[in-house]
């Protein structure tokens, strides 16, 4: 399911990133790997601020959907 | 010997402030990632033979963005004599991701774990011996901020420069790949830097292309390479970049399990708090433009004006005349040496430093808008809007630069992703007013429109529409088609604005502005004074016989139709190419010169009586949106990489100010006096291709192109 889903507060655990491979490159670098735990802070719109590894990191709609968690 | 010492690191993570304590500049810091776009070198301030340079925030050493290359760049081509790597010790596991790199480089680094002070504050606990100890390099505890440490850091990093030690990443990657990479190490031993060999085994693996074509490898051994990250990648069914990252990510995880003791952080921390409130659905923007129309308010209509009236009337009206007056006169000065140094130079220079007070205040409220941690927030929050019309979010952060200055402005729009992004930023980030036009704003503010507070913030508001105009019409051509690239960006903990960091701020940009007004504008205005007092026969006569009349009359029609079309408000406009103050500079040569002598505090009365404030309002729109200052148009010119976008940019500009300019005055006389003329009829033309072109117009769509994303997961 894609990170989409989360709802306020829920977290989940990332299993794969689709998109094109710089942009995949990208998100894998600030820290989207496999298996790391993210958890929606707020969502405004479908748009979110995250925590990921402690930080806060904000994502747009279509880049939230690109992040598929582990069901 | 000279030793060069690189501070490379996050976004964000303080090297600035670093390069700055250090050094002793003044280079520009903020709170969001993204602020420093380009390499910068200073001095050591106890030790001038060692240079320190300050690069661009990285988050690994394959770039993403322009700004990143430079980083990169500097780090593998020129080679510094030591890394001092500033880690953000609030931030410790993603800051880490990028010290692994830059000790596999092979260049002896030194980390320094910046923001202490924080993790003290919030009484976190890391193991700073056993952190190095694991990473195999020396880690210092700083806070740049403070000062705390630093001399300490920058002497264990010109020891490791001058030990020439090698150092070596303690990190492994799983049996198999580090296989791989000891085959692949093999083949380019030789072809590559020594020190490097394992950081470029490593970016082989991960198909880096640069890499591949900085070392000029043949193509058998490509092909031997190719072979074994393939059979690898079929093991491990995962693309060998992910790979990389994946165990990198995951041996940093091991090791700040091992070194650091944090406090629970699942709660909500003061800054989501802060958040859920300025992010949120219905109140962001509001919030967004209370904040804006603030910042104008009180920089225009009041704690500024009180000051600026006081420089006006005061200083240049009553001191300045009386005293400097008086005492040429008491010289005996010839007639036209009088002229020029008070119609001219007080006239016109007086004028510009005028606004000087209104300036520093904008200069003031700017700073701390950058130094808190609203920038990338408000990025965050127009993203949903912007994208509607064809830019991200991320554009709107060199057009908060701009309302500073241009030139930053567009250099900040380095780094958004996509190039027809950054392309349509740098065009039209430059409608944001500038430091260098709120004379202009208060100008016209003051000498038309007094008491009315509205004037300064919808010349922020004027520009904003335009760029968003602008996007919707330029992203339906074909130079600028397609998707802005997906938004992610690191939102910093808000903190209070440092005193002393704004108020340096402020008094640089304050002092820029006084050289700009003792220099340019100087020389523009002795020259305009020039031009008014003499005809081409260099006979002194009255301004209207001039030479510059002469030329102000030839252009001056063009501007009939926008309500300014006489030769002064011409030349003005003309003159603001230069520099925008210029234009205020002029009007102070041109109306102030009367007066000056007898009563300077009607200084203004005379313009305000030569134009209607509709025209006045149009005047300023043409001015704020027609091309920036030479200054930023040469910085368009380097940005864009193209003559041609350079020029295509430049006539967008002209065109879109004076067809705004043409609707505010024709639609405004129409509602003010209801004189209907021939230039209702242009408006309305005008009204209506613009309408055309932002809601009929078809976008470019490219037919039959083959899709070119590769789908990877
Ligand atoms: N609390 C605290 N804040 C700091 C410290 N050092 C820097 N900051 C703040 O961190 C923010 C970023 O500082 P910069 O020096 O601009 O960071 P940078 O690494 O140059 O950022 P980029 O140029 O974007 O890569 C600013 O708001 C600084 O005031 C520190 O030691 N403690
Ligand atoms: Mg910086």
């Amino acid at each position: 399911m894609p990170l989409t889903m989360l709802k306020q507060g829920q977290s989940g655990v990332i299993k794969e990133l689709h998109g094109n491979s710089a942009a995949v490159r990208h998100l894998e670098e600030l820290g989207f790997v496999t298996g790391e735990n993210i958890r929606v802070i707020s969502e405004l719109a479908g748009n979110l601020i995250i925590e990921l590894k402690g930080s806060r990191l904000a994502l747009n709609k279509v880049t939230a959907s690109r992040i598929i968690l582990a069901d | 010997m000279e030793i060069r010492l690189a501070l490379a690191g996050n976004p964000n993570t303080g090297k600035t402030t670093l390069f700055n304590a250090l050094t002793g500049s003044t280079q520009h810091v903020g709170n969001w990632p993204g602020v420093t776009v380009e390499k910068k070198d200073g001095r050591l301030k106890s030790d001038k033979s060692v240079i320190i340079e300050d690069l661009p925030g990285i988050y690994s050493l394959s770039p993403y963005t322009a700004e990143e290359i430079v980083s990169r760049n500097y780090i593998i081509h020129d080679k510094p004599d030591a890394i001092l790597n500033i880690v953000d010790a609030t931030n410790l596991e993603r800051n880490l991701y990028l010290s692994t790199q830059l000790i596999e480089v092979g260049i002896p680094v030194v980390i320094a774990l910046n923001m202490m002070d924080v993790i003290r504050k919030n009484g976190d606990q890391i193991n700073t011996k056993k952190l190095g100890d694991m990473l195999g390099c020396e880690v210092v505890e700083i806070s740049a901020l403070k000062g705390d440490g630093i001399q300490d850091a920058v002497k264990k990093a010109i020891a490791v420069a001058k030990s020439k030690k090698e150092v070596v990443l303690k990190q492994k990657f799983s049996d198999e790949i580090e296989a791989v990479i000891e085959k692949i190490s093999g083949i380019i031993t030789g072809k590559a830097d020594s020190r490097s060999l394992r950081w470029y085994a490593v970016k082989l693996f991960e198909r880096d292309e640069e890499i591949q074509q900085d070392l000029h490898l043949h193509s058998s051994d490509l092909g031997k390479i190719e072979n074994l990250v393939a059979s690898c990648e079929e093991t491990a069914d995962d693309d060998s970049e992910s790979i990389i990252t994946g165990e990198r990510y995951a041996w940093i995880a091991s090791v700040t399990e091992k070194c650091i003791h944090k406090k629970d952080t699942s709660g909500m921390t003061t800054s989501d708090k802060i958040d859920r409130i300025v992010t949120h659905r219905i109140l962001a923007l509001p919030i967004f433009a209370m904040i804006m129309f603030l910042v104008y308010f009180i920089s225009i209509s009041t704690v500024g004006t009180m000051a600026t009236d006081w420089v006006n009337d005061v200083l240049f009206g009553e001191i300045v005349p009386t005293y400097l007056g008086g005492a040429l006169e008491n010289l005996g000065l010839a007639d036209w040496l009088y002229g020029l140094i008070m119609d001219g130079i007080v006239g016109g220079v007086g004028a510009v430093l005028g606004f000087l007070p209104q300036m520093l205040v904008l200069f003031i409220c700017l700073a701390i808008l950058e130094d808190c941690g609203y920038m990338a927030r408000i990025a965050f929050v127009l993203d949903r809007i912007f994208r509607k019309f064809g830019l991200s979010g991320k554009s709107f952060i060199p057009m908060l630069v701009s309302t500073g200055c241009g030139v930053p402005g567009i250099m900040a729009s380095r780094t958004i992703e996509s190039d027809n992004d950054r392309r349509m930023t740098i065009m039209t980030t430059t409608f944001i007013p500038c430091g260098a036009k709120l004379p202009i704003i208060a100008l016209i503010a003051g000498a038309f429109f007094p008491d009315q507070v509205w004037i300064g913030p919808s010349a922020y508001f004027l520009g904003i529409v335009c760029v968003i105009i602008s996007g919707i019409i330029l992203k339906k051509t074909k130079l600028f088609a397609g998707d802005p690239a997906p938004f992610v960006i690191e939102l910093p903990a808000y903190h209070l604005p440092g005193v002393g960091n704004v108020l340096r701020t402020m008094l640089d940009r304050g002092l820029a502005f006084i050289k700009k007004a003792t220099s340019i504008v100087l020389v523009s205005t002795v020259l305009i004074w020039f031009l008014q007092s003499f005809n081409l026969r260099f006979e002194m006569v009255d301004a209207e016989e001039s030479m510059l009349a002469g030329i102000g009359k030839s252009i001056a029609p063009i501007f009939a139709p926008l309500g300014f079309g006489d030769w002064k408000a011409a030349v003005a406009s003309l003159t603001g190419l230069i520099a925008k103050e210029n234009l205020v500079g002029t009007f102070g040569v041109l109306y102030g010169f009367e007066e000056v002598a007898e009563d300077g505090e009607e200084l203004w009365a005379t313009l305000g009586s030569a134009y209607t404030p509709v025209a006045a309002y149009a005047m300023m729109a043409f001015n704020l949106l027609c091309v920036p200052c030479f200054a930023a148009v040469g910085a368009l010119r380097r940005e864009m990489m193209s003559g041609k976008m350079t020029w295509f940019a430049v006539g967008y500009q002209c065109a879109l100010a004076y067809i705004v300019s043409l609707m505010i005055y024709q639609f405004g006389t129409l509602l003010t006096t209801g004189a209907f003329s021939i230039g209702t009829v242009f408006a309305i033309v005008c009204l209506l291709f613009v309408i055309y072109l932002l809601f009929i117009k078809k976008a470019y769509s490219p037919e039959k192109k083959p899709k070119l994303t590769l789908e990877r997961a």
